[in-house]
């Protein structure tokens, strides 16, 4: 009786110790919001998606799993046309999404919150059938212990994904291709 | 190795027999074996919050990193994808919209010329004949009829090509850009009609009281269809 109750105390402090608060994480679609940018000599073209999937990992071991989805015809500019141009040169009916994966390491739910943290993930973007990996710099503000905004701002060329970039006027829009991602991380319980 | 509590959670959880209270149970022993008893089913124990996985999971035999899946489902706007025949046949419509729009817009542009040399002549044409230093020399009269005529052609072209070109993928209709540049150019397409009407009954009235007030109506329709065609094209250049 003695030995139980001594291994039932162990226990339950052992699990305090190794049951991390982390988890599964997914993205508020309807908080988050994915954004690009296209320069052209004439102007500056926005695209804003609101709908936008994504699941987060955190590991025991401080070590993060990310991924996130979006699809191409979300993206809305405020001009059908520059949005059918832009399916176009993508060739959203082939790609349908655009896809990130990401890692990092020493990504932990903070004591106290607010909180901020900035990382740097490593990142696999699938955009146009074309895969790149990069580093992405990520601001991470733990708003409470199951609620995080994820923001990051990257840019990727247009022409490494193979896309053709679209012209207006016969003036091709400039190869970087913004990226800004706002994002809400819910806890799962 | 096991970590510790592992060890403790199975040797809480072990069956007692051993210290099993028998105070409260009147058992005999006996040598016989004793039938089984029904055992009532047992209660699932509480579900404990599953704790965060120690490691993330092995990636692939390849090592790459990247070779995880969190995203279980389709997107939501995942579509079946394409047969190789609706495949080409989109790539074709693509590649054809692109090259009639390409056109489109360069022959709207050297309409937009024509038409604002059109209005420049049409201008000068009616000074010459109704302006108080005017001569009606009629010097203007063939340039502008020129002027007119091939604009008018052009900007039927360029219309043509606009309605011709193929929409592979759907546009939903919203007040954007895209849609004062339609509204305009349809705008500037009746005021070309009416200029067409307009010119030629205009011209019809030569040393008649009322030709001048027919060529002011040309004229203004003239200004109005050139303002209309302007706002089009800049509805969509800014």
């Amino acid at each position: 009786m003695r030995l139980r109750m001594i291994a039932l105390a162990l226990l339950a402090a052992g699990t305090a110790h190794a049951q991390s608060p982390d988890g599964e994480w997914k993205v508020d679609g309807k908080a988050s919001t994915i954004t690009y940018h296209l320069v052209h000599k004439l102007h500056h073209v926005s695209g804003i998606s609101h709908q936008v999937e994504g699941t987060a990992r955190l590991f025991a071991n401080d070590k993060t799993q990310v991924a996130m989805r979006a699809a191409v015809a979300s993206f809305d500019s405020g001009n059908v046309n520059r949005d059918a141009h832009m399916k176009e040169a993508v060739e959203a009916a082939r790609f349908p999404n655009v896809e990130l994966k990401a890692l990092a390491d020493g990504v932990a739910i903070p004591k106290m919150f607010p909180a901020t943290v900035n990382k740097t993930f490593k990142a696999q973007l699938l955009f146009h059938g074309i895969q790149k990996v990069m580093d992405i710099a990520v601001t991470l503000v733990f708003e409470s212990a199951t609620r995080a905004r994820a923001t990051s701002n990257f840019a990727v060329s247009l022409d490494e994904f193979k896309v053709e970039r679209p012209s207006l006027m016969f003036v091709k829009v400039a190869d970087a291709l913004g990226i800004d991602a706002d994002l809400i991380f819910v806890r799962q319980p | 190795m096991l970590p510790i509590w592992i060890f403790m959670a199975a040797l809480a959880m072990a069956p007692h027999g051993a210290h099993h209270h028998r105070k409260h149970h009147a058992v005999k022993h006996s040598h016989k074996p004793e039938p089984p008893t029904a055992q009532p089913p047992l209660e699932a124990p509480p579900t404990a919050p599953e704790p965060a996985p120690a490691v993330p999971p092995v990636a692939s035999a390849t090592g790459d990193p990247f070779q995880f899946e969190l995203l279980r489902q389709p997107g939501p706007l995942a579509a079946p994808a394409l047969t190789a025949s609706q495949d080409e046949k989109l790539t074709r419509k693509v590649q054809s919209r692109r090259r009639i729009l390409q056109a489109h817009q360069a022959l709207g542009f050297v309409t937009l010329v024509g038409l604002a040399a059109t209005l420049v002549i049409g201008q000068l044409n009616y000074q010459d004949k109704y302006g108080s230093n005017g001569g009606d020399t009629r010097r203007f009269y063939n340039a502008h009829l020129g002027l007119a005529a091939s604009t008018t052609a052009l900007f039927a072209t360029t219309g043509i090509l606009a309605l011709a070109a193929p929409n592979p993928y759907r546009k939903p209709v919203r007040f954007d850009a895209a849609l004062v540049h339609k509204l305009s150019m349809a705008l500037a397409t009746a005021g070309m009609v009416a200029e067409g009407v307009l010119g030629p009954i205009t011209a019809s009235r030569e040393g008649k009281l009322d030709q001048r007030a027919f060529a002011l109506a040309h004229l203004v329709t003239g200004y109005a269809t050139f303002g209309f065609m302007a706002i089009g094209v800049m509805a969509f250049v800014f």
